[in-house]
C-alpha cells in the first residue's frame, strides 16, 4: 500500500471574500519529488501555508506525515525541513549563530548514525557551507540573495528531512547558484525515502529534479500527474489549410487556439495522435505538425487565461 | 533546551532598546540627582511624608516626582519599542515563517519572547534600584527617600509591563486599524489611567496585577491562533 506523506483533502482559502485555494486534494507518496507550479498569484505559497498549519483552513483539511497540519506535534516538525519564500532568516545573526540556533532544535547527529537518520548533522551543514564559499562569520545581512538561498537549504538539510517543503527557493538567484541549489535538493534525493514539494516558477528546475508536477491556478489543482505524462499530454498542433480554417472545433481536448488566415494552432490535453490525424482529415487540412515544446512552454500554454491568445494590439486613443 | 536558544534570540533582539532606554534612565537620573544634591530638595520629600493620607495620583508620583517622568519614559518607551520590535518586525521582514516552524510547541515560543521582555523591563527596574541606592548613601538628599518611593518607581516600570503587552497584543492583531486592532494599547492605557487613580501603592499593583493578567491572557490567545 502506498504511503502518503502529504495528504489534503478539500483544502479551501479564503481572504475575505476572495477565494486563494480551492478545493485543493493532494496526495504525495513517500519518495517523490514533487513540482508545485502555478503562476503568480495562482495560490502556491498559500497552499504551502496552509499544509504547514501556517494559516488555517476555511473548509478542507491536510496531513502531513500521518498529523493534521493545524495540530503537527514538535516531533512531527522536526522531521519537516520549510524552506521560505525569500529565504528570510535572523538578519543580525552570522552563519555559525544561526547554526547553533537551528541545532538547538534537534539532537546532535553522532558521526556514526546512519545516513537517513534525522538529527542535526553538523559535518553536513559546515560541508555544505565551504562548498558554497561562504564563511561562519559573515552576517546573514550581509548575504546576497543567492548566498541566503544557499545558508537556508543548508539549514534545511542539515537535520535529515523526511519532508522537505520549499517555497519558490530559486527565485530570483542567478543560473550558476540555482545550480548549486539544486545540487543540493539533489544531494538529500539521493537519500533514500526522501520526499520533496517544491514551488517554482523556472520550469527548467522542475524538469530537473521532479518527477511529479502539480500545476495550481487561480488556487485549483489543474493537473497532478507525473512529469512525463504531463510532457506527453500537451501538446501543440500547427494545421495547415488551403483555404481558411474551419470556424468551430470538435475535437477531444482541446484548451485553447490561434487561427491566423490559412492556419490554426491548437493547444490539446491529452489527445490521441490518431483523434489528431481524423480531424485533420475530417476539417479538410492540407497538412499539419505537432510543434515541440519544453515544459515551460508548455505550462505557459496550459496556463494561459481565457482570451490571452488574440495578439496584444495598441490602439491610439 | 530549545527556550533558552529561543530566549537567547529574543534577548539578543531587545538588547539595543533595554540598553538605550537603561542608558537613559541612568543618564537623566544621575544629573537629576546631581541637581537634587545642588538645590537640597530632599527636605520637601521629608515634609511630604507627613501627609501620608494623600493618594491617587500623587501618592505614586508626588515622593518620585524627580525620577517618576524618567522611569515612566524609559519603560513605556521600552516596552512599546519591544512590542514592535518582537511582533511586528516578524511581520515586516517576512521571518514568521522561520520563526514558527520549529520543532516546540508555539506557547514555548511565546513564552520566550515575554519572558525576554519582562526581563528587559525589570532591566529598567534594577537601574531604578542603582538610582534609589545611590540617592540614598551618597548624600544628595537630606533625608532618605520613603520605601514608597522606591515601590513606587517599581509600579512605573509595571507601566511599562503593561504597555509592552499592548504593543504585542496590536502587533498581533490582524484586524484593521480602525476596527480592534489598537484595542491592545487602549487596555493598556485604560489600565494606565486606572492605576494612577488608585488610593494606595498595593491597589496599584493589585490593578496592574489584573491587567496584566487580561493582556497575557488575549495575546495566548492571539498567537495561539494568529495565521503567519
Amino acid at each position: 500500500m502506498t504511503e502518503f506523506v502529504l495528504e489534503t483533502q478539500g483544502l479551501t482559502k479564503f481572504y475575505g471574500d476572495k477565494l486563494a485555494v480551492d478545493h485543493i486534494d493532494l496526495k504525495i507518496p513517500r519518495g517523490c519529488i514533487c513540482g508545485f507550479v502555478g503562476r503568480n498569484g495562482s495560490g502556491k505559497t498559500t497552499a504551502i501555508k496552509l499544509m504547514l498549519g501556517f494559516l488555517k483552513p476555511t473548509a478542507g483539511s491536510s496531513r502531513l506525515l500521518g498529523c493534521d497540519s493545524q495540530d503537527l506535534t514538535p516531533a512531527i516538525r522536526q522531521r519537516i525541513g520549510y524552506v521560505a519564500e525569500g529565504h528570510r532568516l535572523i538578519r543580525w545573526m552570522t552563519i555559525a549563530e544561526i547554526a547553533k540556533f537551528q541545532s538547538a532544535f534537534f539532537h546532535e547527529q553522532p558521526a556514526s548514525t546512519k545516513q537517513g537518520e534525522a538529527g542535526w548533522d553538523s559535518n553536513f551543514f559546515w560541508d555544505m557551507i565551504d562548498y558554497f564559499g561562504l564563511s561562519k562569520k559573515q552576517k546573514i545581512k550581509h548575504l546576497s540573495n543567492g548566498q541566503r538561498a544557499q545558508v537556508s537549504l543548508a539549514l534545511t538539510l542539515a537535520p535529515n528531512p523526511e519532508l522537505l517543503i520549499m517555497d519558490d527557493p530559486t527565485l530570483g538567484l542567478d543560473a550558476a547558484i540555482r545550480r548549486q541549489f539544486l545540487e543540493g535538493i539533489i544531494e538529500l534525493i539521493m537519500r533514500q525515502g526522501r520526499t520533496i514539494l517544491f514551488s517554482s516558477h523556472i520550469l527548467g528546475d522542475i524538469e530537473r529534479v521532479a518527477d511529479k508536477i502539480v500545476v495550481i491556478d487561480k488556487g485549483v489543482i489543474r493537473a497532478d500527474c507525473s512529469l512525463e505524462q504531463f510532457r506527453t499530454a500537451v501538446k501543440k498542433v500547427r494545421f495547415v489549410f488551403g483555404q481558411t480554417s474551419p470556424e468551430t472545433i470538435d475535437i477531444e481536448g482541446l484548451l485553447g487556439s490561434r487561427r491566423s488566415d490559412k492556419e490554426l494552432e491548437m493547444i490539446l490535453v491529452g489527445t490521441a495522435d490518431e483523434k489528431i490525424a481524423e480531424w485533420a482529415k475530417s476539417s479538410g487540412a492540407a497538412d499539419y505538425q505537432t510543434i515541440n515544446m519544453n515544459l515551460e512552454d508548455q505550462f505557459i500554454e496550459y496556463t494561459a487565461p481565457a482570451g490571452r491568445n488574440k495578439p496584444f494590439t495598441w490602439e491610439e486613443k | 533546551m530549545r527556550f533558552f536558544a529561543l530566549l537567547k534570540k529574543e534577548l539578543r533582539e531587545c538588547l539595543p532598546w533595554m540598553a538605550t532606554a537603561a542608558a537613559i534612565l541612568l543618564l537623566f537620573g544621575s544629573l537629576k540627582l546631581i541637581d537634587s544634591k545642588q538645590r537640597q530638595i530632599g527636605y520637601q520629600y521629608r515634609v511630604f511624608e507627613r501627609y501620608s493620607e494623600v493618594g491617587g495620583y500623587e501618592l505614586l508620583t508626588r515622593p518620585i516626582s524627580d525620577f517618576s517622568i524618567f522611569v515612566f519614559m524609559s519603560a513605556v518607551g521600552l516596552g512599546l519599542a519591544l512590542g514592535v520590535r518582537q511582533f511586528w518586525a516578524d511581520d515586516f521582514m517576512g521571518t514568521w515563517g522561520f520563526s514558527v516552524h520549529r520543532s516546540t510547541h508555539r506557547t514555548t515560543i511565546l513564552a520566550a519572547k515575554i519572558c525576554a521582555g519582562l526581563i528587559s523591563i525589570v532591566a529598567i527596574g534594577l537601574v531604578w534600584c542603582y538610582l534609589f541606592w545611590r540617592a540614598n548613601s551618597s548624600g544628595y538628599f537630606v533625608f532618605p527617600l520613603p520605601e514608597r518611593c522606591f515601590i513606587g518607581g517599581w509600579l512605573i516600570c509595571g507601566m511599562g509591563l503593561l504597555f509592552y503587552l499592548g504593543a504585542t497584543l496590536v502587533g498581533l492583531s490582524k484586524t484593521r486599524w480602525y476596527t480592534t486592532k489598537l484595542m491592545g494599547l487602549g487596555f493598556a492605557l485604560w489600565m494606565f489611567i486606572t492605576l494612577t487613580q488608585q488610593w494606595t501603592l498595593w491597589w496599584g499593583f493589585g490593578t496592574l496585577v489584573i491587567g496584566t493578567i487580561v493582556l497575557l491572557f488575549l495575546i495566548c490567545e492571539a498567537f495561539l491562533n494568529r495565521e503567519f
